[in-house]
């Protein structure tokens, strides 16, 4: 059995549940995926006495586990060493869960077992990884995979299994062999599409098949393990956090967290321009998928993943902020080795303390309840059919650049699945659709019936324009809610991030500037074309502003909108990117419209030659009992690229008037900080995550800088007294008054805080 | 009198758009220029494109909107009216398409015949047209001076006539092919070029100061890294430099540098200053919108802790976002109310950061930002993260700035001369320090290969085989390793006890070490030595061939900086003048005047560390400092320019005064006196 590569083969460890093997120091209630709080995960692969289990024992200990992943292959020796490894795991009371890596299959074996491959539209394998693709609908995974479930389990009794690979292919390669066709035939009456096309409804069937395969994997997966393995014999794939690699990779997040207790995340560090605070989000996403009491648990590298060094430890204070930012989210820490040994030590110590400290506050960091103003809707529908090739910058950018504007507000939120906007679990009361372009019917309507009630909209871009196909409407699905409409031609889907004219993004090629009658520059960090345009606001104040004066200047009259605080003396916003003419209704007003593009060079040029346009660019309205904004301009998307502050404080000032006085904590003082805000009963558990200095940058972090004092005001919501103030990091006392709020200060926080108010 | 270029303090810019004709608020500026203290006005008058005053010369563009409007002049009045120094600002670099069209034989040519698109430097353009541009501006105006936002040209290899004569009769030679550094042939050239640019430097200034008088001076402008900018501070009192925001590849730690940096060249006792950017120039140029006050705050701060006397930079005379006209007046009168801190002073500290024009141009070859700017800029960060004082200074200038520092730091100076290397060797062996990286000294001055280091004396290091690849270092990152050798450690892997090795992403080849010299490093892979130090003379080396400085520009590792900052205290030993703990992004930049100190500190936490755009402070504290005292400074008084507040019993232990800063929100100036 030489066809997974060496490399490949994994297996996981985590408090035992095989019946023979009884834990030890923890009272055993319940299967062992609703207690296992803290994992490691490292390699039983390599040379026999490369594994050295008395330190890795130790270090188990040390860390508090609950449970290890331990990865291994189908070598023999290696085998033996999964063994030893896990009898000793077993022996320290350790689930343990075998980890391995189906992603590609030796090409050793291609001639004894071409059924197993994914195939061309020419009948040839397709070279991936180190070997070949095995196809996820071919005899590949019955026969051989599961052939090596049976092995390990009567091997070592492994309680569980997780695997990396498991989904196979993704949306960019269409399997041509005989299965997948006769399959797809099967299901759909048609044949494979010819390629990937968006456009042709063949190849949206071959999408929409494609994922209700990969639960059909899933579930028959765990039939096999459950089957050989007992009951809590769990299958578990191994998920990405990012939303655009998991729809690459037909893996629907909300589907999945359907059929699983526990959720495996492989989402070990910021790198691919993550940031600390969306590791915090994404946990606080994945936790409030249907079936809530679940165990997401994230794998967090020790190592320096994605950089060439993986030899190397993490920098502590890195490796620190993102277990932190996990763990405030709701993640369950998984620390992850990528070797078993080496002689960068430091990378040893860095989880020790960390899960000690979890350890002690463990009834404090699971089985809790989210709280929130704030629902940040995603559509994996969306971002596949409306985002189809794009979907980073459709999709993912617009929601990063609104996660982070809203982040910054302090006001609790949650990312919530569009279909279960009617179920709101989190209870919130704004809903923020950020550029949702693909929407069908039914999501409309739970749309419109939110703020028919009284729910707030903010809703950006061109948020319902097109349908669950992600073909174009002639007009949004939301229009009533939305006030807007188009106005002849639907524009083309790049149209926010296109140069008009020119087809191009302008990225890399076109007019690039500052240089004679330039228009626009290239984007920072290789990003589209930055247009010179502006939003202009309304009423324009600078007749009364200290500052020149010309004698065109129009009179200054009238009251701004709440959602321009801040912005008094200025009349114009950087924009950057273009708008398209809208329809408006005659009961909302249009605080900010839109400037079309003028040279930004040579110094001559500089002047607007389309001062004042009734393009909108923010539309403020009611619908039934609602409060509705909805901002055409892509603003989201543009923080989400590169931050610009005016940006960031047009977003804000938007947030916080949709939440209005409802929003159940702040906190006051400069500093950056996550917060996110839990209930249990009878108190509150506010997480507190250092984010200064942090997330501004793609360098690795090498310093944490404290920051406060900040003062924190926590609503107290029914049943929560508010009689204690605790922090449990700093351990230090607090002094606090209390009435329908608690309000604090918090002298100093380096990384974190995690304060239980009861 | 004392000449305008040297009184003036603050400066203030509004370029001219054309719809400005119609709409520049005159009376509203000249309040702006009063709220700001500004005693110099730069105010656009003419340049290739345009004029912006009735000019005689017939390819000048008027004004789109108001032709006749002599708007230069108007200002210029106003300012002089107002007591404020006025220098017209030329664009002489580009030229329109009416003026090519009309003289295409002033333009440079390709070896095949084909026009390029700006004027060739050799052609009467530059001799007669501009020349005569500001004999017309001199007329009728006066100026004081002229700053030049075009460079003069000449860069470009022309084929042109003018410049096969030029060339010929000068050196005697026909013109090179074709660029190609390893051409003997092309570096004559290169030098050629050079030299006719200054001479055109020359000639402009000939020309301003027969028709303005010896204090009219042509001015031009430098830029970040320019080559010759040591030959024009020869020529010059006063040096302007166009590097308006972070967005010009830089932060405001290097903003400081900068201004540090020009002054070594010019001359602490004179005026070097910046346009700084008011207008939204980060991450877009959006020209009309403020750029965010935070942001441009800081870098007015930033650049005023280094030495540069602030000019404030708007891109047009009417903007709707008020925003940016309040960001420079509080900086500025604060300023003022403390100019006498703020110029006239030296700076302090232990180690030169050398940089090299010849390395930029013989040795990188085209290919200065990763060879020679990366390097450079890993030094200066792993520095200002150590708290390290530095002062970057050209290596021309060495021997007048070695007599007061303890360390040269040499970042992958390819290309020396031998003289220099002679230097260098004298100034370690006579007790100073050496740091140097890479491939420092293995290229003469004309960058071509020499057999061995010229420093190899020094380093103790010696190539064995073949050369490495000049652009071997500028390779993607690999997966490889730096070994800390078994045995006793050296003090400076301190803070490494956890490891055996460190990332490394690069691959060292073909070297030799004396015996008598520490390796402290080894290339994992190939086992060759990485990092050497040892003693020569009476100084102490640090030979680091592995381009962990550069390493750290491109993507600032961690166990980089920490190893770089022991290496750096190691080299200076105890020669260091005053430290900052504390955590936070802090800069520190120490200077004195006669019986007193002037430490200025920035914050740049969680702001200048990142790429995002600044929006707000993120204050710090508290910060322990401690200073040495020379022997005129008693140091008994400390007078806090920010906080507005003294103290007067500062503890002293010796020669040290100690104290702490509560609380720095984005900056402070101590005074210890």
């Amino acid at each position: 059995m030489a066809t997974l590569r060496r490399r490949r083969f994994l297996a996981v460890a985590a408090g035992a549940t095989v019946s023979s093997v009884p834990r030890v120091g923890r009272a055993a209630t319940g299967p062992w995926y609703t207690r296992c709080h803290r994992w490691g995960q490292t390699t039983a692969s390599g040379p026999q006495d490369s594994f050295d289990l008395a330190f890795w024992r130790d270090q188990w200990k040390r860390s508090a586990l609950d449970g290890v992943l331990v990865e291994t292959s189908d070598q023999a020796s290696d085998k033996d060493t999964f063994g030893r490894v896990t009898e000793a795991a077993h022996n320290d009371g350790f689930i343990v869960l075998a980890a391995i890596d189906s992603t590609s299959v030796s090409g050793d074996v291609l001639k004894s077992n071409p059924e197993w491959f994914a195939r061309t539209g020419r009948g040839e394998p397709i070279p991936w990884d180190e070997g070949f693709a095995p196809c996820v609908n071919g005899p590949y995974r019955q026969t051989q995979l599961f052939g090596v479930f049976r092995e390990l389990i009567d091997k070592a009794h492994p309680e569980g299994f997780a695997e990396r690979g498991w989904s196979g292919l993704g949306r960019t390669t269409i399997c041509y062999c005989e299965n997948c066709a006769k399959l797809f035939r099967d299901s759909t009456g048609q044949a494979l599409p010819l390629a990937v096309a968006w456009d042709d409804p063949i190849y949206r069937d071959w999408i929409r098949w494609n994922y209700a395969r990969r639960l059909q994997v899933w579930e028959q997966s765990n039939q096999e393990t459950k089957r050989i393995g007992g009951p809590d014999c769990l299958w578990i794939g191994m998920n990405a956090a990012s939303r655009a690699l998991q729809s690459a990779a037909f893996r629907d997040s909300h589907a999945i967290a359907q059929r699983t207790p526990v959720l495996l995340v492989d989402n070990q560090s910021r790198y691919e321009g993550g940031s600390f605070r969306q590791n915090a989000v994404e946990g606080r996403y994945l936790n409030g998928l249907p079936g809530s009491d679940k165990i997401v648990v994230e794998t967090m590298a020790m190592y320096q993943q994605g950089r060439p060094f993986r030899r190397s430890g993490n920098p502590a204070t890195e490796a620190h902020l993102w277990m932190l930012s996990g763990i405030a989210g709701g993640m369950q820490p998984c620390f992850r080795h990528v070797a078993n040994r080496s002689d960068d030590r430091r990378q040893y110590e860095i989880a020790p303390p960390v899960f000690q400290w979890h350890k002690k506050n463990e009834r404090y960091l699971a089985n809790r309840t989210r709280i929130a103003t704030i629902g940040l809707v995603w559509s994996q529908s969306s971002a596949d059919f409306y985002g189809r090739n794009s979907i980073g910058m459709l999709a993912e950018l617009p929601y990063q650049g609104m996660a982070h504007a809203i982040g910054t507000t302090n006001i609790p939120f949650v990312p919530i699945h569009i279909e279960d906007i009617e179920r709101n679990a989190a209870g919130v009361t704004v809903l923020v659709l950020p550029n949702i372009g693909g929407m069908s019917d039914g999501e409309c309507a739970a749309v419109r019936r939110f703020v028919e009630r009284g729910g707030t909209l903010i809703a950006t871009g061109v948020t319902s324009l097109y349908n669950q196909d992600g073909e174009p409407r002639s007009d949004f699905g939301l229009a009533p809610v939305l006030g807007a409409h188009i106005r002849g031609k639907v524009p083309d889907r790049m149209y926010f991030v296109t140069i008009q004219g020119s087809g191009s993004t302008g990225a890399a090629s076109g007019r690039s500037g500052p240089g004679p009658g330039s228009l626009y520059v290239p984007g920072p960090y290789g990003g589209p074309a930055i247009a010179h345009t502006y939003l202009r606001l309304l009423p324009e104040l600078a007749a009364k502003t200290h500052g020149p004066h010309h004698k065109g200047e129009p009179s200054a009259a009238g009251q701004r909108h709440a959602v321009l605080d801040g912005f008094q003396n200025t009349d114009i916003l950087p924009f950057g990117g273009f708008l398209a003419e809208l329809q408006v209704d005659s009961d909302r007003t249009m605080p900010c419209t839109f400037v079309p593009a003028f040279p930004q060079s040579p110094t001559d040029e500089i002047w607007m030659r389309e001062p004042r346009t009734n393009i909108p660019a923010l539309i403020l309205g009611k619908y039934g009992k609602g409060n509705v904004a909805f901002l055409p301009a892509d603003l989201d998307r543009r923080y989400g690229m590169d931050p610009i502050p005016d940006h960031g404080m047009l977003l804000r000032n938007l947030v916080r008037w949709a939440a209005g006085d409802r929003v159940p904590v702040s906190v006051e003082g400069p500093a950056r900080v996550g917060t996110y805000l839990y209930r249990q009963e009878n108190r509150l558990i506010l997480h507190l995550v250092n984010e200064t200095g942090a997330d501004n940058q793609r360098a690795l972090l090498d310093e944490p800088y404290s920051v406060g004092p900040l003062k924190i005001k926590v609503a107290l919501p029914p049943g929560v007294k508010g009689r204690s103030v605790r922090l449990m990091v700093s351990e230090s006392p607090v002094r606090h008054q209390r009435s329908h709020n608690v309000e604090f200060e918090i002298a100093q926080i380096r990384q974190h805080e995690l304060v239980v108010i009861e | 009198m004392t000449p305008w270029y040297e009184r003036c303090y603050r400066w203030a810019q509004t370029n001219i758009a054309d719809k400005d004709a119609e709409r520049y608020d005159i009376p509203w500026w000249r309040e702006q220029w009063k709220r700001t203290a500004v005693q110099a006005v730069i105010v656009n008058c003419a340049g290739a494109r345009i004029t912006f005053y009735p000019s005689k010369f017939p390819l000048q563009r008027r004004n789109l909107f108001l032709p006749d409007r002599d708007l230069f002049g108007e200002l210029a009045t106003a300012a002089r009216e107002d007591g404020i120094a006025v220098v017209a600002r030329m664009d002489s670099g580009g030229v329109t398409e009416e003026f090519r069209k009309a003289h295409p034989d002033w333009l440079t040519r390709t070896r095949d015949g084909n026009y390029g698109n700006s004027p060739c430097i050799n052609s009467p353009y530059r001799e007669e047209y501009v020349t005569g541009i500001f004999n017309e501006a001199i007329q009728r105006y006066q100026p004081d001076g002229f700053a030049d936002n075009g460079g003069l040209g000449g860069s470009v290899l022309c084929f042109c006539d003018r410049c096969a004569r030029r060339f010929r009769d000068d050196r005697g030679k026909t013109l090179p092919p074709k660029v190609d550094f390893s051409d003997p042939l092309y570096r004559e050239w290169l030098r050629w070029s050079q030299t006719r640019i200054l001479e055109v430097w020359d000639l402009n200034n000939q020309v301003t100061k027969a028709g303005g008088g010896p204090d009219c001076l042509y001015l031009g402008m430098v830029r970040k890294f320019q080559d010759n900018a040591r030959e024009i501070a020869r020529r010059t009192p006063l040096l302007l430099m166009d590097s308006q925001s972070r967005n010009d590849e830089g932060s405001f730690r290097e903003n400081a540098d900068e201004a540090r940096y020009l002054h070594s060249l010019v001359g602490w006792n004179n005026v070097v200053t910046e346009a700084m950017s008011m207008t939204h120039h980060s991450h877009g140029y959006f020209r009309v919108a403020s750029d965010p006050p935070a942001e441009a705050r800081m870098y007015l701060l930033s650049g005023i802790a280094g030495g540069w006397q602030p000019w404030y930079h708007h891109i047009a005379a009417y903007s709707e976002d008020r925003r940016q006209y309040e960001i420079a007046p509080p900086v500025f009168q604060w300023h003022k109310k403390n100019e006498q801190y703020l110029v006239n002073r030296t700076p302090v500290a232990t180690a030169g950061v050398l940089r090299s024009d010849l390395s930029s141009v013989f040795y990188a070859r085209g290919a200065a930002p990763q060879l020679i700017q990366t390097p450079y800029r890993g030094i200066v960060h792993a520095l200002f993260r150590s708290r390290f004082p530095y002062l970057p200074i050209h290596i021309g200038d060495m021997e007048r700035e070695g007599k007061n520092l303890s360390v040269l730091i040499l970042p992958n100076l390819g290309a020396m001369t031998d003289a220099e290397c002679d230097f260098i060797r004298g100034f370690v062996k006579q007790g100073g320090a050496l740091f140097a990286t890479g491939m420092t000294s293995l290229y003469d001055s004309d960058g071509e290969p020499r057999k061995d280091f010229g420093l190899a004396s020094v380093f103790g290091v010696h190539i064995e085989g073949p050369l490495p690849d000049r652009m071997s270092f500028a390779a993607p990152s690999k997966e490889t390793y730096l070994r800390i050798p078994k045995g006793r450690r050296h003090e400076a892997l301190v803070g490494f006890e956890g490891t055996d090795i460190l990332p490394f992403g690069g691959l060292l080849t073909g070297l030799r070490v004396d015996s008598g010299r520490d390796i402290l490093l080894r290339d994992e892979q190939t086992g060759m030595p990485a990092l050497i130090t040892g003693s020569y003379g009476k100084g102490r080396f640090v030979f680091l061939p592995a381009d962990l400085d550069r390493r750290y520009g491109m993507d600032p590792q961690p166990d980089h900086a920490r190893l770089l900052g022991n290496l750096f205290r190691w080299a200076a030993g105890d020669r260091i003048p005053f430290s900052v703990e504390g955590p936070g992004y802090i800069g520190s930049y120490l200077y004195r005047q006669p019986n007193r100190l002037i430490l200025h500190l920035t914050n740049g936490t969680g702001t200048d560390s990142g790429d995002e755009i600044m929006d707000q402070n993120f204050p710090v504290g508290p910060l322990k400092i401690k200073v040495k005292l020379p022997a005129d400074v008693r140091g008994g008084h400390l007078n806090f320019l920010v906080a507005e507040r003294s103290l007067t019993l500062a503890l002293r232990t010796g020669s040290i005064v100690e104290f702490e800063i509560p609380r720095l929100i984005d900056h402070e100036v101590v005074v210890i006196e």
